[in-house]
């Protein structure tokens, strides 16, 4: 992940040092279904700006395209990426975060988030890899919600038939991992070898936040026009993420 | 005086006719004098045409004024009275048997006791002074007539006064041709508001006119009383209900009263009442939720002061009927939106609420939620009225017309109007104008016109607020200020993409809502009956908004509230297979009730041939079981006639059978919950003065009633006599003559003519 950080990061923290996250508005605002990707505070050890930012956007539009192109959902097809404590965050109950394994939340983040998800709000978490990144995120979420277990999600939980039966949790490897996996290079990163979605769940069974823990389905996303980047992996991380949008839409 | 310048009281003159009884005789003497006295005045106007033109004028018109009078006396006026023979005529007198009888508004003693006193069979005055000219027999009757034979007492005791009723059934037990008359001593309360036009009609062809006497004052001095209720007496657990009370008042003005509201005891509205001077009525609107269920019994009181004329009327009770059981309503979404998730987690917990949903996720791809097997809806939208008609209630979200076949849109359409389903339509882009309904069958049962083009939008942000409709409605409840009143005031604006302004003559506009960018408000919330169902149109597409936005409180339940009511609203309508009705919603104890039960098909069509019993659990414990008759002139329903002895609650049940097929509808019926003779007790004159005039009768107040054996009007048809009175000698004939003559005098002795 690190490697890739170098192409990706710094190409997207430039390009969003000149153009700010575009704001939905006027007519898009008729569209049912925005993919938001939360900007957050982290812990900027790496000199590489925001981590929130990783694959952004592509990843997010090509998402988009699949969605549009496989499913009913009316997506709005641009990217939408907004801070945490941003008060339009409420007006789109699907968000997307990433990379929180350097996630460092400000109060008012942690506050925001909460009520974020308490009001019913649906979180998506992805690509972080190892003990100490799960260990960084728990810590956060632990803020957010002290009293709340994190649990593994069952394979016949709803998340995983609402619109593809998934039967199989998948490694999904980052693009140079990717491109090495005909070779038979691994798919982990740091010592995340098994991959695992799992969640945080309301007082009424309902899933909150879905982790997905040693995986990179956003990096399956932005490489899936990669020739190199195999198949079987993208064609997973679709269709695991649109059951997220579709288990987060009616639950 | 009258009598003495009459010579016969003023009665007499008003029922007799007067004639003139001269001979044929006297008047050709009278002529042949006319004819004599032609030269006499000939020659006293010469005599006289020294006079003034005036003075000729006024003694001319004298003496013409006074020869009249004599010619008056000649012509010897009679006066033909006809006049009953004494006990030869029978006599009806109907006494008030009921309990408002014992209201003491007559002086200070009761109405019961001015009866006993002047009508008792024996002993009362004005029955003694009826017995020297007629034969009376005497019934009393409250809810029914019974014959006041010596040894037999009045109880005062009757729960309600059937006059109607009572009229029937004396015309059963006596030969009313017989009866000079028909006297109803009463004061005519609780008379249920029938036309007694039938009644009334059978005693005027039988001349018998029908005389009353009104015990009782006509307006109490200081009353409160609790007139009615208006509020559905069955509805679904945790409905928030509405209930408009009349209250009505005498001596009260000024003052603030407070109306308690108690279920089963337990007090759960308050609501204070101020009357201003002059005003008699008020209606106060009420509302509470209907948390537990089973038949509740509610209790509606504002507590007596100490000097009203009557107690009783200050509380009314009713049943209501709370239904505990799920209702399953059908929520078809044409593309995945966060308005069904939301509207889900709204009514997720709510026991009452099933339901269940299918989303189009994709062209041909369902996703199924709440369903309770792996078949229901598996083969997508029901095709046929089996599927369909099991739902209670139907959502469509952003589907369009076209994705449904002709005979599905018809099918929706008997959904609504046979099935009396609650069909509700939500805004999206897909749906309404946008998604071509505007001409097909549910287009046509929808509160809105849908009149824009297909592609016109408007996407406005509109804040809603109920309409003056609306807030007289359970959906006016369901945002509630920190003061737990209605406020709708701080609620986030809602989006809306169909220009809809119109409403269809008939429809309700609930809630509308207004933008800066809009000329006018729009309807946001429509509904409209149609057939046996309603159709909704809520013409928005993100009411979760109002559970999601950053100003609105996690805790604040406006968007669980306006779910759970609009869905139970939804389903309010929709009716069991077999549904019962009683003839009377408040019978007393030993009263015949007729119970009509409507039986219907699974296809929800009427059922001719199905088998019905009715079974009762009276409430002494009891089981009665009737078979019920099916009513040819009325497809499926069928009738059975019920005797509800005892008072308490009445577990009425009707099995219907059809083959192997048992379909169960039931009902609770109190019985003598209600002592209707307590309400609109005062005496109503009005009431008595018609059935009097009606019939030919005359209407005597309980005070004036001494004089009623000798003027009360008869039948002609009885066994009178004719009888003329000579009227030429009344005194007032003589003093007129004297007076115009002595006019004359004095007038001559003033101008000097002497």
């Amino acid at each position: 992940m690190r490697i890739r950080d170098t192409l990706a990061i710094g190409a997207m923290a430039a390009l969003f040092a000149w153009f700010p996250a575009a704001a939905p508005g006027g007519d898009d605002e008729a569209h049912e279904f925005f993919f938001t990707r939360g900007i957050y505070s982290d812990t900027g050890d790496d000199d590489w700006g925001g981590r929130w930012a990783v694959d952004y956007p592509k990843a997010d539009l090509q998402f988009l395209i699949a969605l549009k192109r496989l499913s009913t959902v009316h997506a709005f097809d641009s990217d939408n990426a907004l801070e945490l404590d941003d008060p339009a965050l409420r007006k789109f109950p699907f968000l997307y975060i990433l990379e929180v394994g350097s996630m460092n939340l400000s109060d008012s983040e942690v506050t925001a988030l909460r009520n974020f998800l308490d009001a019913g709000g649906f979180m998506v978490i992805d690509d972080f890899w190892g003990t100490w990144a799960w260990e960084n995120f728990e810590r956060q979420m632990r803020r957010v919600f002290p009293e709340r277990e994190i649990v593994d999600v069952p394979m016949e939980h709803p998340v995983f038939h609402a619109f593809y039966d998934v039967t199989e949790i998948l490694q999904v490897p980052n693009v140079y991992q990717g491109s090495m996996y005909a070779s038979g290079g691994p798919t982990h990163e740091y010592d995340g070898y098994v991959p695992h979605v799992r969640g945080i769940f309301d007082d009424d069974g309902r899933l909150m936040v879905l982790i997905n823990w040693n995986t990179d389905l956003g990096d399956a996303w932005e490489w899936a026009d990669d020739p190199s980047y195999p198949l079987k992996f993208s064609t997973f991380a679709f269709e695991m993420g649109i059951n997220f949008v579709i288990y987060g839409m009616t639950y | 005086m009258w009598d003495f310048l009459f010579k016969y009281p003023a009665e007499m003159f008003s029922r007799g006719e007067i004639t003139l009884s001269g001979s044929m005789w006297l008047y050709l003497a009278l002529v042949l004098i006319a004819a004599l006295a032609m030269p006499t005045l000939l020659y006293y106007r010469r005599a006289t045409r020294t006079l003034r033109t005036v003075d000729r004028t006024m003694l001319a018109l004298i003496r013409t004024a006074a020869i009249a009078v004599l010619l008056l006396a000649l012509f010897q006026p009679v006066l033909t009275v006809s006049n009953v023979i004494s006990s030869r005529n029978s006599v009806a007198i109907l006494l008030d048997d009921s309990v408002s009888m014992r209201i003491a508004d007559h002086g200070d003693a009761t109405r019961a006791e001015f009866l006993q006193s002047a009508f008792h069979p024996e002993t009362g005055e004005i029955t003694t002074a009826l017995s020297q000219r007629f034969e009376p027999q005497f019934f009393k009757f409250a809810g029914d007539v019974a014959s006041l034979d010596p040894g037999k007492s009045m109880n005062f005791d009757g729960s309600r006064t059937e006059l109607g009723h009572a009229l029937d059934k004396l015309r059963n037990e006596i030969d009313i041709d017989s009866l000079a008359a028909l006297i109803i001593v009463t004061d005519g309360a609780a008379t249920r508001a029938i036309s007694l036009n039938e009644q009334l009609s059978a005693y005027r062809a039988a001349d018998v006119p029908i005389s009353t006497v009104g015990v009782g004052q006509p307006a109490f001095t200081k009353d409160i009383e609790v007139s009615a209720i208006n509020m559905p007496r069955r509805t679904l657990e945790g409905s928030s209900i509405v209930a408009d009370v009349a209250v009505t008042q005498r001596g009260f003005d000024n003052e603030t009263v407070k109306l308690l509201i108690e279920d089963e005891g337990a007090l759960v509205s308050v609501e204070e009442i101020t009357f201003n001077p002059g005003q008699s009525a008020r209606t106060v609107r009420a509302r509470f939720a209907a948390k537990e269920a089973g038949p509740r019994r509610l209790r509606f009181s504002i507590t007596p002061s100490v000097d009203e004329t009557l107690d009783e009327n200050n509380a009314r009770e009713v049943i209501l009927d709370v239904d505990g059981d799920r209702q399953r309503i059908l929520y078809f979404e044409g593309e995945p939106r966060f308005e069904l998730k939301f509207l889900r987690r709204a009514v997720a917990k709510d026991k009452n609420l099933g339901v269940v949903s299918m989303v189009r996720t994709a062209e041909n791809k369902y996703y199924r939620l709440g369903i309770d097997n792996p078949e229901e809806l598996a083969g997508g939208f029901p095709k046929s009225a089996d599927e369909l008609f099991t739902y209670r209630g139907l959502i469509l979200g952003s589907v369009e017309a076209a994705y449904f076949s002709a005979a599905q849109l018809e099918l929706i359409s008997d959904f609504v109007s046979r099935r009396g389903g609650g069909l509700l339509m939500l805004g999206g882009r897909r749906a309404l104008s946008r998604g071509g309904y505007g001409n097909t069958p549910v287009g046509e049962l929808l509160p809105v016109v849908l009149d824009a083009g297909r592609e016109e939008s408007i996407l406005a942000e509109v804040s809603v607020q109920p309409t003056r409709a609306g807030y007289g409605h359970p959906i006016g409840g369901i945002a509630l200020g920190s003061d737990g009143k209605p406020s709708w005031k701080g609620l986030p604006p809602l989006k809306v993409l169909h220009p809809l302004f119109r409403t269809k003559p008939g429809a309700d506009t609930l809630l509308e809502g207004a933008a800066p960018t809009l000329a006018r408000p729009l309807p946001v919330l429509a509904e409209q009956r149609f057939g046996r169902g309603q159709a909704l149109v809520l013409n928005v597409q993100n009411t979760w908004t109002w559970q999601m936005h950053q100003d609105v409180p996690l805790e604040d339940q406006t968007h669980e509230m306006l779910w759970r009511q609009l869905l139970r609203w939804l389903v309010r309508a929709a009716s069991d297979r077999v549904t019962l009705r009683t003839s009377n919603e408040h019978p007393s104890p030993g009263e015949a009730i007729e119970v009509t039960a409507e039986v219907l098909d699974s296809a929800f069509r009427p059922d001719n041939d199905a088998h019905a019993l009715l079974v009762a659990n009276t409430p002494i414990g009891d089981r009665l079981t009737l078979p019920m008759a099916w009513d040819p002139s009325r497809d499926g329903v069928y009738r059975a006639r019920l005797v509800a002895d005892h008072a308490g609650l009445y577990e009425l049940s009707v099995e219907a059978r059809k083959g192997e097929t048992l379909t169960i509808g039931s009902a609770n019926l109190p019985v003598g919950l209600v002592v209707p003779d307590h309400f609109r007790a005062e005496m109503r004159q009005d009431f008595l003065q018609r059935i009097a005039e009606n019939t030919g009768g005359r209407f005597y107040r309980a005070v004036d009633a001494a004089s009623l054996a000798d003027t009360l009007p008869l039948s002609k048809s009885g066994a009178s006599v004719q009888e003329r009175k000579a009227l030429w000698d009344m005194p007032v004939i003589f003093l007129a003559l004297i007076a115009l003559l002595g006019i004359e005098w004095i007038y001559r002795r003033w101008r000097g003519l002497v």
